[in-house]
């Protein structure tokens, strides 16, 4: 089922703040199943292009297609239950929450409806300390977010995103503030989640060997348009994007 | 992460420990009459002490000053009077709980000048059904006259407001029998009062009335309520408001060229709001304005000499120094304790809560140091309006100068009683 | 599950206790405990708003009003007897809740406290306002109350709304605890600490926060019901801005981030100012205030917060090191 319909599919995007244009025209597609890198200088409109498909942001043309449903009528609020789920560039947790909580408002989405009988509350929170194990930080459930190191605050948001059970999974910035070894790691841990989860990711990031090593297909913006989209391999030769980057540095 | 279940119940049963010791009782000796012993009578009262209406604080201290004065004099028939003056805060669920502390736990005979309308409408129909006297009342409604048959155990002591309105009404036909009037009056029970009262007090000549105009507390101000009333060609203005709106009803007056003769009610009367409105309107806004008063106005120089005000000064020299004597409420906080004490010495030796009661309806103090010479203060079984007579008084040069002779609306009010 | 027990048997010996006090103490004390638990009601439903949501609200004193006075209009005009008039009471005032939500959608923080606090000032003017209804600024006396036949022998009127009270508070706290502990008190308190993360969950800011403001003001109406009848009274200064200042005072002095904060905070309310004035009758006001700073630099999580930080104090060294040994393991696994 390759590439027939795209899970999700950016057409046209515009957005613009008073006179300031953060993206141009920007289109692209997501295909199910495989990693996609969104990469570009700073101030390139990555992260705006993330907070476009959660509807944090209002577009001010374009169309943003999910599963074959206009994104932009939903509310920011219904974007989870869509299938979308995300981190944040600046973690962004229940800091007076304890880890566990936190996780287990990643699951609000998939409650069908009401407040959850007693043993489904019950089977809820069995799932998130298994998603904490799985991350390996099932030993800070109980303690709140706010005292837990960065690393480990990086790692309660992706727990939390991924006890949603996104069909698409948005990472903004996921080896920021990291250590050499740790981003090192990072590649392999996205790919298992990408099988376990059964989960498409599409990834925010400056980091640009990770990036060039876990994605399927990678996209590049540069001042809010998009110059190059392609395979890593295609994309790494395209003159425009090297001119990019070197103009950058 | 755990709790200790001896940690928690211990903590749980030291929080409730704490309620109960609050509330734990000194074992009373059982007795016949609560309050009363030999050699002591324990009355309660609530002043606020805190919250909006704070100022009225002095009043209860006042007559605590009174009342430590005369138990230094041997007391009341052998008794000392205890005297628990309580903070409710002007509010009225917390007057209904401290109420039945006094009476419940702290076994007072008697409720002394507990002051204001809504507290003392809440806790009257616990007292009556306990038969707990609850005299002398601060308040200037006349509900506590008029359901006397309901609450016969409740009784007031100052001037009603429409009593006062009456005697004000009284001097306007004397002087000026065909003055134009023109009212303003706070739209509730309490500028309704008034309103009634000078209605009662012209009689057939209510016809005199031009214009009746009203203002809610919700209102910015009053400009438009003084035009109406100018625009009716008034000449006699009659002002029933709080203290704030009776401000702005001077200075709006003088700044619109209204210059009527003006009737003040006497709660807006004071010094905040004469030199305000002096200040801000000009000395034509507040000169000549008439008002009343019944208590001796400790800065009036026709008491100097006067030995009820020796005496006043004496008592709070002694025993509450350092205060401001002269506060008015200090004053009234000693008048109303001196009924009080004429009332336990006339109640008799051997004291019952029936007896004070009819102590308190057959009243006739005509010596009561702290109000004015010739104000009797004064009960019968169907009159329990203590004090109706006042006298009226002008504002010249910053205070108000008495005239006239004491005015009484009693023949008018006492008919309406029951 | 030793918490969840523990727990359990702190509310069973506390409720043990709330049953057996009418026996144990004077009837006067029974009867300042029956606002207590009405207090505890009202402190209850701005924990929820204030501690959970993190809306605050100055304004509290207006839903124990419209409480108040549904409960003594519907006694006056109709007779109708508060086992209706208090659910009644409940209904209306939630109803003004939702709607003053609507209007806390569009405001933070201290805008909020401000618009909320104007609501307090202009709660009496209002009553007296509408005098032909409320009966102005006499207010409305109420029915004293009566014990049902069957209890007459038994209980006194005192004791019987002393239980009616606290009947009330048990199920109101136990209902709390049930929504509090699953996800809608977590999507309340996520909303709190971050409304962009905890929309980006699915979490509907305008419906948990409505809710919020509703299910505060519906408490808040039942407290006003349950403290107009012992007092047998409403009148507008029943209803100062003072009243919203002291509910918030309690919650925050009892501990605004868990539901025992609610019967610390309404002990506090109901005997603080009791106590200050056995301390000092001359400055009531100047006493009462240097006790709460005192506690609120003492206990900063409130009463109830720091005795429950003093008996669930975690055992230290072990856990924090088994975390410390982790932390490197996590990186990889990430």
């Amino acid at each position: 089922m390759s590439a027939a319909i795209p899970l999700l599919a950016v057409r046209g995007l515009t957005v613009r703040f008073g006179g300031l244009t953060a993206l141009e025209d920007v289109s692209f597609e997501v295909t199910e199943g495989c990693i996609v890198g969104l990469i570009g200088p700073n101030g390139a409109g990555k992260t705006t292009c993330f907070n476009c498909i959660t509807r944090l942001y209002e577009p001010t043309s374009g169309e943003i297609v999910f599963k074959g449903e206009n994104l932009l009528r939903r509310a920011p609020y219904e974007v989870a239950r869509s299938g979308i789920t995300r981190t944040f560039q600046n973690l962004a947790l229940f800091d007076r929450m304890s880890v566990i909580e936190n996780v287990l408002v990643g699951y609000h989405s998939r409650y069908a409806s009401g407040n959850g009988s007693g043993q489904a509350e019950e089977a809820v929170r069995r799932e998130a300390l298994r998603m904490l194990e799985y991350l390996g930080i099932a030993e800070v459930a109980t303690r709140p977010a706010h005292g837990l190191s960065f690393g480990t605050r990086k790692s309660v948001e992706l727990a939390r995103a991924l006890m949603a059970a996104p069909e698409l999974l948005l990472l903004d910035e996921p080896a920021g503030g990291l250590n050499h070894d740790e981003v090192a790691a990072l590649g392999a841990t996205f790919k298992r989640i990408c099988s376990d989860f059964k989960t498409t990711i599409l990834m925010v990031e400056h980091h640009m060997r990770l990036v060039m090593g876990v994605s399927d297909h990678v996209v590049v913006l540069d001042s809010g348009r998009k110059i190059a989209d392609g395979t890593p391999d295609v994309v790494q030769r395209n003159p425009a994007v090297i001119e990019a980057y070197l103009g950058a540095v | 992460m755990f709790i200790s279940s001896k940690q928690l119940i211990g903590s749980v049963a030291a929080a409730f420990a704490l309620v109960l010791t609050s509330g734990a009782t000194s074992p009373l000796v059982a007795q016949s009459v609560p309050g009363v012993t030999a050699t002591e009578v324990v009355l309660g009262g609530l002043h606020p002490c805190s919250g909006p209406a704070s100022a009225y604080c002095t009043i209860g201290k006042g007559a605590a000053a009174y009342f430590a004065y005369v138990n230094d004099k041997g007391g009341v028939n052998g008794r000392k009077i205890t005297y628990k003056d309580l903070d409710d805060a002007y509010s009225p669920p917390q007057a209904m709980q401290l109420a039945r502390q006094l009476v419940e736990q702290d076994h007072v005979f008697a409720m002394f000048n507990t002051l204001g309308t809504p507290s003392n409408t809440a806790i009257r129909p616990y007292l009556n059904q306990n038969q707990v006297p609850q005299l002398y009342v601060a308040t200037g409604a006349t509900t506590w006259a008029h359901d006397s048959s309901q609450y016969p155990w409740t009784i007031g002591w100052q001037p009603d407001y429409q009593s006062e309105a009456i005697i004000y009404a009284r001097n306007l036909l004397k002087v000026a029998p065909n003055a134009k009037i023109g009212v303003i009056y706070q739209n509730d029970d309490y500028g309704k009062d008034y309103l009634a009262g000078l209605h009662k007090g012209l009689g057939p000549k209510s016809s005199l009335i031009v214009k009746e105009v009203s203002y809610e507390t919700t209102d910015p101000d009053v400009s438009s309520q003084i035009g109406q009333l100018k625009a009716s060609g008034a000449d006699t203005f009659f002002i029933f408001a709080t203290p704030k709106f009776a401000l702005q009803s001077l200075v709006i007056a003088a700044q619109q060229s209204w210059h009527p003769t003006i009737y003040l009610n006497n709660v807006s009367a004071n010094d905040v709001v004469m030199k305000g409105a002096t200040e801000k309107g000009g000395a034509t806004a507040t000169a000549g304005v008439i008002s009343v008063g019944y208590l001796k106005d400790p800065l009036d120089p026709r008491w100097a000499n006067d030995s009820g005000l020796a005496l006043f000064k004496q008592i709070m020299a002694k025993y509450a120094p350092g205060v401001d004597t002269s506060n008015l409420f200090y004053m009234y906080g000693c008048g109303a304790a001196y009924t009080m004490v004429d009332t336990l010495q006339k109640a008799g030796r051997d004291l019952t809560r029936q007896k004070l009661m009819d102590a308190a309806i057959h009243l006739n103090e005509a010596n009561n140091p702290f109000v004015m010479p010739g104000i009797v203060v004064q009960t019968t079984p169907s009159n329990h309006f203590p004090i109706t007579q006042e006298q009226l008084a002008k504002y010249d040069n910053g205070r108000f100068v008495p005239f006239g002779s004491i005015i009484d609306a009693r023949p008018i009010i006492a008919s309406e009683s029951k | 599950m030793r918490l969840r027990a523990d727990r359990n048997l702190a509310v069973a010996i506390v409720a043990i206790v709330i049953a057996l006090l009418p026996f144990i103490v004077p009837s006067f004390s029974t009867f300042e405990l029956t606002y207590v638990g009405a207090y505890a009601i009202a402190i209850l439903g701005l924990i929820v708003l204030t501690g959970m949501n993190g809306q605050i609200s100055l304004g509290h004193g207006a839903f124990l009003a419209v409480g108040g006075y549904v409960v003594a209009i519907l006694a006056h005009r109709f007779g109708l007897s508060f086992w209706l008039s208090i659910p009644i009471a409940a209904i209306v005032s939630g109803i003004v809740g939702i709607g003053l939500g609507f209007v806390a959608l569009r405001l933070e923080g201290v805008y909020l406290a401000l618009a909320t606090f104007s609501l307090a000032v202009a709660t009496p003017s209002i009553l007296k306002r509408f005098g032909d209804l409320t009966g102005g600024v006499m207010g409305i006396v109420l029915p004293p109350v009566a014990a049902p036949k069957v209890l007459a022998g038994v209980l006194t009127p005192v004791q019987w709304f002393y239980y009616v009270t606290w009947a009330f508070a048990g199920v109101l706290f136990l209902v709390t605890a049930r929504f509090l502990g699953g996800r809608v008190g977590r999507s309340l308190r996520a909303l709190r600490d971050n409304e962009i993360a905890a929309v980006s969950f699915g979490v509907n800011p305008h419906f948990y926060k409505t809710l919020a403001f509703g299910w505060s003001a519906a408490f808040a109406g039942i407290a006003g019901a349950l403290i107009a009848i012992p007092t047998a009274y409403v009148s507008p200064d029943s209803y100062s801005s003072l009243l919203s200042i002291t509910l918030l005072i309690g919650a925050v002095l009892g501990g605004i981030d868990t539901m025992w904060g609610a019967l610390a905070g309404g002990v506090m309310i109901e005997f603080l100012p009791l106590w200050v004035q056995k301390i000092n009758n001359a400055a009531p006001s100047v006493v009462y205030g240097v006790a709460l700073i005192l506690v609120m630099l003492v206990m900063p999580g409130g009463i109830a917060g720091t005795l429950l930080r003093l008996v669930q104090r975690r055992p230290p060294a072990p856990g924090d090191a088994v975390l410390r040994r982790t932390e490197p393991t996590r990186a990889v696994e990430q």
